[in-house]
C-alpha cells in the first residue's frame, strides 16, 4: 500500500491554524510538507496551549502538535535577504507554495506570485486570510471573530430570544483550511492536465458563508429567523436535561412513527396536540417541558443508547472527555500514537477517512528547526558550512 | 475550469450533497442519480436549490452511468464491489455517520452527530441548554471531506491507474472541528463549559458582543496594550475609568469581572451612539480589532463578497457560487437547480 500524494512538495510557509490544518491534511496523505518557520517570529500555534510538562516550551505545545504532523520543519529568517534567497530554493522544489500572513507580507519580503512563477513557473501559490486578499475588505486585519461577524454565523447563532453568538471556537479556522485543501488537490489535477499554475486566494469569510448556504436560501425564500435547536421538519429536536450537572441528551424525532415510539415511553401517547408534525410544532413549548420532565435523572448515554435502538435519533451532549474516550474513534482508528521527544507517547488525530488501497500517516510534528540540515543541505544542496554560518547569523533562525 | 474532465455521479441525499456542489463548482460535471420521485430533499426546495445547483439529473440505470463516471459520491446501501465491476477505475465515496463499525446502523441526523462531537456542550448560554449551530454543520462538514477524501483517491488514480472505496465519517469529521475541547482533557483533564459571549482566557471573562446604534459589533477588551491604548484615545472623555489604565501592567484575562463591567458599561455606552459603519471605520484607522456583525441579509448585500464574485444568481435568490477567487480566470459554472431527470431527454 502507497501513500495517495507521494511525491507532492509543498513549502509551507502558513502558521497558527488556518493554514496549517490544510498542510497537515496533505502531510498525512503523503506530501512531503516543508514547514517554514522563524525563531524571530514564532508561529502562534508554537505558543498555544496546552503543554506537555511544565512551562511553554514551543516544541510542546499540543495545540501545535495536532495541528502540524507528518511535516518536516525548517528555520528561515524572511526579514533577511540571505534567508529570502534559501526560501526561493524551496520554491523551486516545491509543486505548492502556502501561506496565510497578513495582506502584502509575502510582496514586502520579495515573495510575490510573480516572482515565484519567475522562478517556477507552474507553481501553485494558496493564500488563505480572514477576508481574502482581493476585494474592498482586502487589507482587513484578522482577529478571532472576525470571519464568524462577516459571514452570518454568528448573527445566526445562539437563541432566539437573545443576542448573535460567538461560538467559542474559530469556526473560519477549520473550514477555510478544508477549502484549501480542496484547491491543493483541484490545482494539482488542473496542473497535470494543462501546465498551469495557479495563485488562489481564500477568504475565512466565504467558506462560512458556503456552510450557510441553506440557511441563506431561506432568508430569500421567505425570510429565516434563527431557530436555536429546533428544527422546521423534526419535533421533538433539541437537547433535554440528563442526570448530573450539565448534562444532556440530544434527541430528533424524524417522523409520526418514530413519535409515536417516543410518546409511550413518555407516557403522553393519547395526548393528540402532538400527533402530527405541525401539531408538535405548534405546541413546542409544551411538548419540549414534558420530554425534559421524562429524560431529568437519565443517565444521558443510557437514554441516547435506549433510544437509538428504537430508531430514534439520539445522542448524549458529549464534553470534551467523552469525545475523547468514544470507543467508536478508538475502534475507527481516529486517533493514531506518536513518541515524541517533547511530547511523549500520546494520541493525534488524523483525517476522518479509511481508503480501500491506500495508507496514511499521522507521524511527529516537527520540532523547531529541526530539519535544517536533511533541508538545506541534503535536499537543497547547499554547503554545510555555509548553512552553518546563516544559522549563526540569524538568517536561517 | 479546474476539474472540467471530472464525470461526478452524486448519489447524496441531505448528507453529503456539498461534495457534488463544491465538484461542479470547479468544473466536474456532476450529475445527481435520482431514482423515483428523486432526492427527498427535492421537498425543501431552499435547501436543495442551496445544495444542488449546478449539478446535472438522471434516473438512468447505474448499469448505464457508471462505466462512463470518474467517481461515485454516495451514502451507504450499495455494492462497492458491484460497482467496481462496472467500472475499475471507479472512485466509490462514501459518507456515512460512522465508519463501518458497531454504529454503522445508528440512526443520526446533524443534531446528534454535533452532539456526540462535542461541540454543543460548548456552544450557547450557560443558563439554558447546550446549542447546535446554524444550518446542518456536521453533514457540511463531513461533505467537504468527502470533496477531500475524493480528489485524494483521484490523484492516486493518476499514480496506480485504479479506482477504490474511500469511505469518509461525518461524526470524526465533527470531532476534528472541535479541535480544542478532547485535546484539553486529554492533556489537563480539564472539560470546557459554556460561557455564552464572555471570552474566557484567564480567571475572568470579556465581553464579546455588543449593541450599537444599528446592530451588533463584536470587540473585547484583551491583553493588547495597542489596540487598548487606541480604543481609549478613539473614546476621548467617554473613556473615564478607562483612560486610567496602565494596559502594560496589568493582566485584562485575570481582571476581576466587577472591575471589567464597569469598563464595558462605558464601552457599551460609546458603541450604542455609533453604527456598524462608523465603528468598522474607526477599528481600521485605529486597529481597534473591532468586527461590524452582519446578518444574513447584510451577508447578501456586502459590496466586499459581490466584488469577490462569490454570488451566483439561481431561480432568483443570490446562492454562493465561487470556492475562492483565482489567478486564473474561470468561466462560471450554470447557475441552475436542475429538474428531475432532466439529463434523461
Amino acid at each position: 500500500m502507497t501513500l495517495p500524494l507521494e511525491g507532492v512538495k509543498i513549502a509551507d510557509f502558513s502558521w497558527v491554524g488556518a493554514g496549517p490544518r490544510a498542510t497537515k491534511d496533505m502531510a498525512d496523505f503523503g506530501a512531503m510538507v516543508i514547514k517554514i518557520e522563524s525563531r524571530k517570529r514564532l508561529d502562534l500555534g508554537r505558543l498555544s496551549p496546552p503543554f506537555a510538562g511544565k512551562g511553554r516550551d514551543p516544541d510542546a505545545s499540543a495545540f501545535f502538535a495536532i495541528t502540524n504532523t507528518s511535516k518536516m520543519g525548517v528555520t528561515i529568517n524572511l526579514g533577511d535577504p540571505r534567508g529570502v534567497e534559501v526560501a526561493k530554493k524551496l520554491v523551486a522544489w516545491a509543486d505548492i507554495v502556502v501561506e496565510n500572513f497578513s495582506h502584502g507580507y509575502m510582496d514586502r519580503v520579495g515573495l510575490s506570485f510573480e516572482t515565484l512563477k519567475s522562478i517556477k513557473p507552474d507553481i501553485i501559490q494558496v493564500s488563505v486570510s480572514v477576508a481574502g486578499r482581493e476585494g474592498p475588505l482586502g487589507t482587513l486585519r484578522g482577529y478571532g471573530n472576525s470571519a464568524a461577524a462577516l459571514s452570518g454565523l454568528a448573527a445566526l447563532s445562539g437563541w432566539p430570544d437573545r443576542d448573535p453568538h460567538m461560538p467559542p471556537f474559530a469556526y473560519g479556522d477549520v473550514v477555510a483550511p478544508m477549502f484549501a485543501t480542496v484547491a491543493m488537490l483541484a490545482a494539482l489535477e488542473h496542473r497535470d492536465r494543462t501546465g498551469e499554475g495557479q495563485h488562489i486566494d481564500i477568504s475565512q469569510v466565504e467558506p462560512l458563508v458556503h456552510v450557510l448556504s441553506d440557511c441563506l436560501a431561506r432568508e430569500q425564500a421567505g425570510g429565516f429567523a434563527k431557530p436555536g435547536n429546533r428544527s422546521p421538519s423534526m419535533a421533538p429536536h433539541g437537547a433535554f436535561p440528563c442526570r448530573g450537572k450539565d448534562q444532556w441528551c440530544a434527541i430528533a424525532v424524524a417522523d409520526d412513527v418514530q413519535w409515536t415510539m417516543l410518546a409511550e415511553l413518555v407516557g403522553v401517547g393519547g395526548d393528540a396536540r402532538f400527533a402530527t408534525l405541525s401539531g408538535r410544532k405548534a405546541n413546542e413549548d409544551a411538548l419540549e417541558s414534558l420530554i425534559a420532565d421524562w429524560t431529568d435523572g437519565q443517565d444521558k448515554h443510557v437514554l441516547a443508547d435506549r433510544l437509538s435502538a428504537l430508531g430514534i435519533a439520539a445522542e448524549a451532549v458529549n464534553d470534551g472527555r467523552d469525545v475523547f474516550t468514544d470507543p467508536e474513534l478508538a475502534t475507527n482508528g481516529h486517533y493514531h500514537r506518536i513518541d515524541h521527544p517533547k511530547l511523549g507517547r500520546c494520541d493525534l488525530p488524523g483525517p476522518p477517512m479509511r481508503f480501500s488501497a491506500a495508507e496514511m500517516r499521522v507521524e511527529n510534528p516537527p520540532c523547531l528547526g529541526e530539519h535544517n540540515r536533511e533541508v538545506f543541505v541534503d535536499l537543497l544542496g547547499m554547503d554545510p558550512a555555509e548553512v552553518d554560518a546563516l544559522v549563526q547569523e540569524g538568517a536561517l533562525a | 475550469m479546474m476539474l472540467q474532465s471530472l464525470t461526478v455521479l452524486d448519489l447524496t441525499s441531505g448528507l453529503g450533497a456539498i461534495a457534488g456542489r463544491m465538484l461542479a463548482e470547479l468544473g466536474a460535471t456532476v450529475t445527481k442519480v435520482e431514482a423515483g420521485a428523486g432526492d427527498p430533499q427535492r421537498a425543501d426546495a431552499p435547501a436543495f436549490a442551496a445544495w444542488n445547483h449546478g449539478k446535472r439529473s438522471s434516473t438512468a440505470d447505474l448499469a448505464t452511468l457508471v462505466p462512463q463516471a470518474d467517481m461515485v459520491i454516495r451514502n451507504p446501501g450499495l455494492d462497492h464491489a458491484a460497482l467496481l465491476a462496472l467500472n475499475p477505475r471507479l472512485i466509490d465515496v462514501v459518507l456515512a455517520p460512522f465508519l463501518p463499525g458497531p454504529n454503522r446502523n445508528r440512526p443520526e441526523t446533524d443534531l446528534t452527530l454535533m452532539a456526540r462531537s462535542g461541540l454543543m456542550a460548548i456552544v450557547g448560554d450557560p443558563d439554558r441548554a447546550p446549542l447546535t449551530m446554524p444550518g446542518e454543520q456536521a453533514h457540511a462538514l463531513g461533505g467537504i471531506q468527502a470533496v477531500i477524501a475524493a480528489l485524494t483517491a483521484l490523484r492516486h488514480r493518476r499514480a496506480t491507474g485504479k479506482g477504490q472505496l474511500v469511505e469518509v465519517s461525518a461524526y470524526q469529521a465533527a470531532v476534528l472541528a472541535n479541535y480544542r475541547e478532547p485535546l484539553t482533557w486529554e492533556w489537563t483533564g480539564r472539560v470546557g463549559a459554556r460561557t455564552g459571549n464572555l471570552l474566557v482566557r484567564g480567571a475572568s471573562g470579556v465581553r464579546q458582543v455588543w449593541r450599537c446604534k444599528d446592530g451588533f459589533v463584536t470587540w473585547a477588551l484583551v491583553d493588547n496594550p495597542p489596540m487598548m491604548r487606541g480604543m481609549v484615545t478613539v473614546m476621548g472623555d467617554a473613556a473615564g475609568p478607562l483612560a486610567e489604565v496602565d494596559w502594560n501592567a496589568i493582566l485584562v484575562a485575570d481582571t476581576p469581572r466587577p472591575v471589567l463591567e464597569a469598563w464595558e458599561a462605558r464601552v457599551e455606552a460609546f458603541f450604542l451612539e455609533r453604527t456598524r459603519a462608523e465603528l468598522g471605520e474607526l477599528s481600521a484607522r485605529h486597529g481597534l480589532g473591532l468586527s461590524w456583525i452582519d446578518a444574513p441579509a447584510d451577508v447578501l448585500a456586502s459590496p466586499h463578497l459581490a466584488a469577490r464574485g462569490l454570488w451566483r444568481e439561481v431561480d432568483g435568490m443570490k446562492l454562493p457560487g465561487r470556492l475562492w477567487v483565482s489567478s486564473l480566470d474561470a468561466p462560471a459554472p450554470s447557475g441552475h437547480v436542475p429538474g428531475l431527470g432532466e439529463e434523461d431527454a
